[in-house]
This record gives C-alpha cells, structure tokens and sequence, in this order.
C-alpha cells in the first residue's frame, strides 16, 4: 500500500526496452541504482516499470545497452498535474479548499454535554459561554484547565468535570455532587401541633396522647397530640406523637378583576425569515420584506448531523406572527364565571387534599372593577409534627 | 624503523585454500517457487522458461514453468515461478 503510495506521488511508466540483449539493459539500470519492477520477458524484449524520474536518466544506459525504450502507459500524480496544467483554477480552488479546511478546524464547531441529571445542560452551556467556550469560538486560545476550575467554582453542584477538545467538537463530561442526605429525625420524641386554625372533625392518632377533642377549637400552634405520656409508675415517657388530626377551616380568597383590559392575540398573517446559519454568521435565504407593528417571533433552527457530530452548518427560520390587540369589556355575569373558573382550578391543584365543605361567592361592583370573595370551609389535617428537646 | 608488520598468532584460524567463501553466490530457495540468489553479477538470459545468472565463479540456470524475475539489483535476484532444474555451469 504504501508502495503503490510513494509510486503514485512520484509517478511510473511502463515501457518496452528492444534490443538484442534486453538482459544487459536490466545489469545495466540495476549497476546504476535504477529501480526496476513487474519485469515481464518478451521475444528480443522486455517490459517493465520504473519511476518517472529515472526513465529521464536511463536515455544514455540504453544507448550502451543498444535497445529501444518506448513508453507503453504512465501513471501517477505527475501526470495528472501535467494533464490539467493548463487549468490554473483548479489547482487554486484544491489549494484554497484545503487552506479552508486547515482555518476552519481552528474554530469550535459543537459542544456537546453529557453526565448531567439535576444540572440543566442550557445553564452549563451558559457557563462555558461565559468562560468562552460556545460555537464558532476559535480554540487555540483556550485554557481548559482554567475554565475547568472556574466553572466548578462557580457551580457547586459539579464534584468533577472534564472539557475534551477533539478536533472541532467540545466534549463536557460533567459529574455531579452527591446530595446531602436528609436527617432522619424519626426517633425524636415530639408534639403533634395545629398547623391552622379550625374546629376539629375527626381525631385519628396513632402514638401520644390526644389532648383536643372532637368539636373543639384550635388556634395555631396548639398542641393536638401530645409526646409526653405518663406511666402507672408515675414517671414521664417521651413519645413521638403522630395523628391524622382533620378539622374544618375557614379561608378567603379575593380576585380583583378589571371591567375592561385589553390582550393581544395572534393572527393567521405570518412571515417567514429563513437563514443559512454558519459558525456564528446568518446569512438570509429569502427576501422577506414584510413588517408588523406588533408581532411576536419564535425561532426555530436545525443544524446539520454527521456521524453523530453537530456541524456549524444549518438553517434557522425565525417566524413573525401579527398580533392583533382586542379591548374586551367584562359584565358581571361573566365575572362571575371566571371567579368560579378560578375557584374550582384553585380546589383542584392547590387544594387536592381537602375536601370543600362550603363556598361562597360574593362579587362586590367598584367604578373600574370587580372585587370577587370567596369564602370556603375546607375539611383537611392541620396536624404538624413538632419536635422536642428532652431537657425542656 | 619499527616493525609493524602483523604476525600470525597460533591460535589464529586461517582461511581455508579450497573454499573462498567472499566470492561464494548465497542461494535460499522457498520450496522450488522462490529463489533468492545474492552475490549476481548480471542476468545472462531472462525467459519465462529459463533464467540464467551469472556470478564471480559460475553460471547458475533456472528451468521451469512461469518464471519471472521479482527484484533486481546490482548484486541480488530472486526468482518466482515453478523451478524444476537448476544447472551449475562454469
């Protein structure tokens, strides 16, 4: 392989030498150091390969040796060059190309992120642009090491990071912190205390001593379920009270809403705006002259992929939508739909676990606005585990 | 003047008269399909047939079927092919 190679770059030919005594040529080229291959014996004649560069020399060895050479085929890089002499542009463009390359694999053409799991990848990207590391940044000028530290001094939740820089691609291979585990206060003796105001329901405990009953009112902080328990003996014992303690609590809610306001919505008139992305330039595809005065853009871009390697080469398309703003006015009726919108979202998702006992509506009508209450009585556990020091 | 004549010491081997071998061709042979010969002085005949080798003391003929010559340089051939007789002539 490395042969043919070598044979390639300086160029061969394939000749027939003619004579009486083809074997002298053949003593002679090899006395004189003349590489000689693939010699094939004819009648008076032989035929072989040699290099480009020594059939220029061999003119006076067969002369001495009294044969013919003629050259039956020529081969190589020489030869190629000699055939497309004439076009000079060619040459330069092959130049040029190679120079291109040569200049281009200089700069940052993807970073690629991986070993995260609680770190978003966006935020570590925003670290390594802000320590000079992003697409299209030229590379020879960065200091691995030194960003490597600032980055984790920077971000504590990093335990190791390593930044590879293999040709073009920048790999970040990042391991996070082990979390802190949570103290387990489990055996601690404590008091079950009211997290709320309320009038107890239902009382279920399952260690300490209740000291509330059914119907009774709480306030804040109370104490439900003690941990301190007294012996037959008539010592103290420390307990870690736990219960299930529901009582019904009062809660309001008030929403103002504006009898007129004003929202923008989007409209079917949109523009496109294409863009050839290259390393760090937009180059634009399309003439796009269209403009709204209210507008609102998304972008949308797709790099190409080769072999699993993000190249700086894509297409970014950036949509114009028109917005048309609408004034809306709000009767008292529709008022009062949102507020019951509003409030049954509210005991969905904030209040998944109570159970409503009673709602109550009221819309009070101002100059500019109306200010909707609700007054609810949820059912829920307002029992809150409190530790203790024993030495209380 | 001083001496500097070397005298033969009489542990000293010396070389034998009947075989010298600086001149001697070297031929390793791979079976009968190649020939290495070292120590060629020139090629006297190439034919697919019958290659024949000079060298300092004799001529060295190679008979045999399909026979070309892999690599020649001023003082080593080798022969492939499939060789059925080799003649010393002097």
């Amino acid at each position: 392989m490395l042969l043919e190679i070598i044979r390639f770059l300086r160029g061969s030919v394939d000749f027939t030498a003619n004579g009486k005594f083809p074997e002298r040529f053949m003593n002679i080229t090899a006395k004189n150091g003349v590489n000689l291959w693939n010699p094939v014996p004819k009648k008076n004649a032989i035929s072989a390969s040699m290099y480009l560069s020594d059939y220029k020399k061999i003119r006076t060895l067969a002369r001495k040796s009294r044969v013919k050479t003629r050259v039956t085929a020529k081969h190589g890089l020489p030869f190629i060059a000699n055939r497309y002499k004439a076009r000079t542009g060619l040459f330069a463009g092959a130049i040029f190309g190679i120079i291109l390359c040569i200049f281009l694999s200089n700069f940052i053409w993807s970073v690629k992120i991986s070993g995260t799991e609680e770190i978003s990848n966006t935020y570590l990207e925003s670290l390594l642009e802000d320590n000079g590391i992003s697409v299209g940044v030229w590379k020879n000028n960065l200091d691995v090491d030194q960003i490597e530290r600032n980055i984790q001094r920077k971000c504590g939740d990093i335990r190791w990071m390593s930044i590879n820089i293999t040709g073009s691609l920048v790999t970040v291979e990042v391991k996070e912190t082990y979390k802190k585990p949570k103290y387990d206060s489990s055996k601690n003796p404590c008091n079950v205390k009211a997290v709320k105001d309320g009038v107890i329901t239902r009382i279920q405990a399952y260690n300490g001593k209740p000291i509330v009953t059914k119907g009774s009112g709480v306030v804040n902080g109370q104490i439900l379920v003690s941990g301190l328990d007294e012996t037959k003996q008539g010592d103290m014992r420390y307990l870690r009270a736990s219960a299930k303690v529901y009582a019904d609590v009062k809660e309001q809610r008030t929403l103002t809403i504006p009898k007129k306001f004003t929202y923008s919505s989007a409209t079917d008139n949109f523009v496109d705006r294409k863009n050839l992305k290259f390393l760090w330039l937009d180059f634009p595809c399309n003439l796009a002259f269209e403009n709204y005065d209210n507008f609102v853009s998304t972008v949308h871009g797709e790099n190409l992929f080769i072999n699993d390697v993000v190249l700086p080469v894509g297409f970014k398309i950036q949509t114009d939508r028109e917005l048309v703003i609408t004034d809306c006015s709000v009767t008292k009726s529709r008022a009062e739909e949102i507020a019951k919108t509003d409030c049954i979202l509210y005991e969905i998702f904030t209040k998944s676990k109570s159970s409503l006992t009673s709602r109550k509506i009221s819309i009070k009508e101002n100059k500019n606005d109306y200010v909707l209450t609700a007054d609810y009585i949820f059912n829920e556990n307002i029992a809150g585990q409190v530790d203790f020091d024993v030495t209380e | 003047m001083p001496k500097n004549k070397r005298t033969a010491d009489k542990n000293e081997r010396l070389p034998s008269p009947m075989f010298d071998m600086g001149t001697m061709p070297y031929i390793e042979m791979l079976g009968n399909r190649r020939i290495t010969i070292e120590g060629s002085t020139g090629i006297l005949l190439y034919d697919s047939e019958n290659i024949k080798i000079n060298t300092c003391k004799t001529v060295i003929s190679f008979c045999g079927r399909g026979m070309t010559l892999r690599c020649i340089s001023s003082s080593c051939v080798e022969i492939e092919g499939f060789v059925t007789d080799i003649n010393f002539l002097s």
